[in-house]
């Protein structure tokens, strides 16, 4: 197969991948394989009496088929992708190109996606075959087409993402924060109570459940990209920001998030659930990723970052060391905001007020930030004593607090509560987060209607055994938080010294362009050498 | 008027946690100039190399490549300099032309214009003939052709080259020096690593000399092989026999018998400089002694190198290898 695109609007990672991957004898063998299973299909339906079995089987094929290939064996090859490029030498290459890391992560995610979407395209005939062989149901097939490509390439774009560190170690801790993050704030996906009420508004139901896929698509997208600006700060020069993007898509998707809070509250009348849902879900789970990434970085040491915030004065300056500017210092106040915002834009949608909802909500207020921000201390601590990098160091030890909080967390829900918690005291933000969800738990036993004077007694009396450990437990979580603040708030004076380079760099620049004589922004003149 | 700088390190830094890998560089490089960078594996070039291509962080110090900043400006450095690693990978199922066809649009070169740089630098490379091969079935020779091609289809101001003639043959070898006495012709400036100090003497306008992170030397390949010897050695020959200038020799101030060779004689001559050897040439003639052979005799590059070395940190710290090995010139008998 010769394919030579010679357009030059193409990104030259997808033509050279796209070249590549399909004269790879993977792809040929694959290619090979389910056309020649396909046609053996066809030719038995052809002479088979039962058509609609055959296209039965070719369908239930196709899916199993789609499944296994689409949903893990393409993420499987795409944690390689980059990976193969550090293993044989080539990512120096590519880096020193004018390609930015955002077109080497996109390319290799699209060429992925493009073979794909070409195996696919092949498998068309044999499915619009099966429509003549009867018993096909076309709209649940689309529904199951669109939703297995999609989420084929929201995992391809993960793994792709992934595939950028090149230390497997950190690909490991990378995915058990991932695994965290979806189980502390999908709790009430599976439930699905949202979507359940769109049904009411007499739309039919597999329309109803196409434009939940679709909505669920969409807002994947800021996922999507949001994984692979991860990826790509990976591969990038130390000096891009790939920091604050990710901080302000978080908060736009939480602008979103606050446009259906407003029509919810002031048009009771109006069923948003079903279109709010996806994006509340994804700002959750984003937040605790883009929290992290924000609290595991370094300030930027180069004037350059602070130049689009200096633009904006001293608003901008401000708003800049507080919560956008990239690094650990502005990323504390940055996790303390996006976990109120997502607070205050939850507690509405809550439709029951029972115990349980609010011990969710109670987990997130109390879990997120402590739970974000705690590793930063240990990381700070060991700084001189260990040879990683903060990013490492501080993934490390949210990759293992992390696993402590969803062991604690689970066992406290499989055992006697009581017994599990003064385990937990050993992490203060672990154990303030579990206190918090104690707290709330208390009217779960009985029932919050009708409480039972004596069951209330009772648990308060046992609780309080352990109550004086609680709270020193969650003092001394707080008084973490304060160190942080604090270390933060510290490192203002180090931002204003840049702000005032970054201040006369702009200075530079502006006067330049007055000039408008020369070429904008010459370089610095280099002084004689020795 | 002195040609700009395009190559700055000063008081570069770069450590490994504890291991301090580069430990304040200084050196600089004007436009047009080919340096050799020379040191043992291990003594800081690739770092120091990696560092001036943006592709490392220095931990102190800074570095400049034409005026910019790597750690500030590192698209601009990019966009002047060309890196030639030591070792890369190839693409399988990409043939040669494909190769450097990705390159060519990755560095921002365009319809046209691309297809005709690609094929000028496979002429300039000589890869013409093997267009159409996978660039995974290259010899080590048409490796090191292709990167050189890689790294020249962006027609970058400076060029850095890491270890270019590793593994190569000796023909391979000559072809390269020969592109590289082209590249320097047209101006480019180059820093290039080598172990095979001999090559670069040829090449090189400058050398950089470093160890253990430093640099124990910066100047000519000449300033190398005479200014950095305590002695200066001298053969002598005369017409007739070799006794009536040994007797001359023993009555001469600073001048001491080395060893008697090729019918001559090799003198140690305790004062530096050409003065110091016109004034004994001076001397043999007026005292009558027919000289027909007077000959400054250089060392070898890697003799003068490990010489600084010893010289620097003495012989405690020299490989092992090195000063087990019998002496480089067998010691004096005494005069």
């Amino acid at each position: 197969m010769n394919f030579r695109p010679s357009s030059d609007w193409l990104n030259p990672m997808l033509v050279r991948d796209l070249r590549q991957g399909l004269r790879s004898n993977r792809f040929t063998v694959l290619f090979l394989l389910l056309q020649t299973g396909m046609a053996l299909f066809v030719v038995v339906g052809l002479l088979s009496a039962s058509k609609s079995d055959v296209s039965s089987a070719i369908i239930g094929t196709l899916m199993a088929v789609s499944v296994l290939f689409y949903l893990l064996g393409m993420p499987l090859a795409a944690t390689s992708a980059m990976a193969l490029e550090f293993r044989d030498n080539r990512i120096d290459l590519l880096k020193l190109t004018q390609l930015s890391a955002r077109s080497l992560i996109w390319g290799k995610w699209l060429s992925l996606v493009v073979q794909g979407l070409l195996v696919f395209t092949s498998l068309l005939p044999y499915l619009i075959l099966t429509y003549f062989f009867g018993n096909v149901d076309i709209p649940s097939m689309l529904v199951w087409i669109v939703g297995v490509l999609s989420f084929n390439a929201l995992l391809v774009g993960v793994c792709v993402s992934l595939s950028c560190f090149n230390s497997g170690l950190v690909r490991v801790f990378l995915v058990l924060a991932l695994l965290w993050m979806v189980i502390m704030f999908s709790g009430g996906v599976g439930s699905m109570r949202m979507l359940a009420g769109t049904a009411g508004t007499g739309l039919p139901m597999g329309l109803v459940v196409a434009l939940c896929a679709l909505l669920y698509v969409t807002a994947g997208l800021p996922f999507l990209w949001l994984m692979m600006e991860w990826g790509a700060s990976a591969l990038s020069p130390s000096a891009e920001n790939h920091d604050t993007p990710q901080r302000l898509t978080l908060l736009g998707l939480l602008a979103i998030a606050a446009l259906t809070t407003a029509v919810h509250l002031i048009f009771p009348g109006i069923k948003i659930e079903g279109f709010a849902y996806p994006f509340f879900v994804l700002a959750g789970m984003l937040a605790g990723w883009v929290m992290m990434f924000a609290s595991s970085g370094d300030p930027s040491p180069f004037p350059d970052t602070y130049r689009p915030f200096v633009r904006f004065g001293p608003a901008g300056k401000f708003i800049g060391r507080l919560f956008l500017y990239p690094g650990w210092p502005s990323a504390t106040f940055f996790v303390l905001l996006t976990t109120a915002a997502i607070t205050v834009l939850m507690s509405p949608w809550i439709p029951s007020r029972s115990s349980l909802d609010f011990g969710w909500l109670a987990i997130v207020v109390f879990l997120l930030p402590p739970a974000v921000l705690f590793p930063q201390l240990p990381s700070w601590l060991l700084r001189e004593r260990t040879s990683f990098s903060a990013r490492i160091r501080y993934l490390i030890f949210a990759a293992f607090f992390f696993l402590v909080l969803l062991l604690t967390v689970s066992l406290s829900y499989g055992m006697d509560t009581l017994k599990i918690l003064p385990f937990a005291c050993i992490f203060p933000p672990d154990a303030l987060a579990l206190f918090a969800f104690h707290w709330f738990d208390i009217p779960e036993v009985t029932n919050p209607k009708n409480p039972d004077p004596i069951q209330v007694l009772a648990f308060a009396k046992a609780t309080a055994v352990h109550r004086p450990a609680l709270i020193i437990a969650g003092l001394s979580g707080l008084a973490t938080m304060g160190i942080i603040c604090a270390r933060s708030l510290k490192y203002w004076e180090n931002f204003s010294k840049l702000e005032a380079r970054a201040e006369a760099a702009l200075k530079r620049k502006l006067a330049d362009a007055a000039a408008a004589s020369g070429p904008p922004s010459p370089p610095p003149a280099p002084p004689a050498g020795p | 008027m002195p040609n700009p700088v395009v190559i700055e390190v000063e008081n570069l830094h770069r450590n490994f946690g504890q291991v301090q890998a580069v430990r304040g560089l200084n050196f600089s490089l004007q436009k047009g100039q080919v340096a050799g960078f020379i040191g043992a594996n291990g003594s800081g070039k690739t770092t120091t190399m990696r560092i001036l291509s943006t592709l490392d962080l220095p931990s102190d110090g800074s570095a400049r490549v034409a005026g910019y900043d790597v750690l500030e400006h590192p698209a601009h450095v990019r966009r002047i300099l060309g890196w030639m690693p030591d070792h890369f990978g190839a693409y399988p199922s990409v043939d040669v032309q494909e190769y450097l066809d990705f390159f060519a649009r990755a560095v921002g070169l365009r319809g046209k214009q691309r297809r005709k740089r690609v094929a000028e630098t496979m002429d300039f490379t000589e890869l013409s003939p093997l267009r159409a091969r996978p660039s995974d079935r290259l010899s080590k020779g048409q490796t090191q052709r292709l990167c050189l091609a890689r790294t020249l289809l962006s027609d970058p101001e400076v060029l850095i080259l890491d270890e270019p003639a590793a593994g190569l043959d000796p023909k391979a070898r000559l072809e390269f020096k020969n592109l590289v006495r082209i590249l320097a012709g047209q101006g480019k400036s180059m820093l290039i690593s080598s172990h095979i100090l001999s090559e670069l003497a040829e090449m090189c306008d400058t050398m950089v000399f470093i160890d253990q992170g430093r640099i124990v030397h910066h100047g000519t390949a000449d300033s190398l092989r005479f200014d950095d010897r305590s002695v200066t050695s001298v053969f002598v020959r005369v017409s007739g026999p070799v006794e009536a200038l040994l007797e001359w020799a023993k009555v001469q101030p600073g001048l001491r018998v080395r060893e008697e060779a090729r019918q001559g004689v090799l003198f140690d001559l305790e004062t530096r400089g050409e003065d110091a050897l016109r004034d004994l040439l001076r001397r043999l003639v007026t005292d009558g002694l027919p000289v027909i052979e007077f000959q400054r005799e250089q060392q070898r590059l890697e003799e003068a190198f490990i010489g600084i070395l010893r010289q620097q940190t003495g012989p405690r710290n020299l490989p092992p290898r090195l000063e087990s090995r019998p002496p480089i010139l067998p010691p004096t008998a005494g005069n």
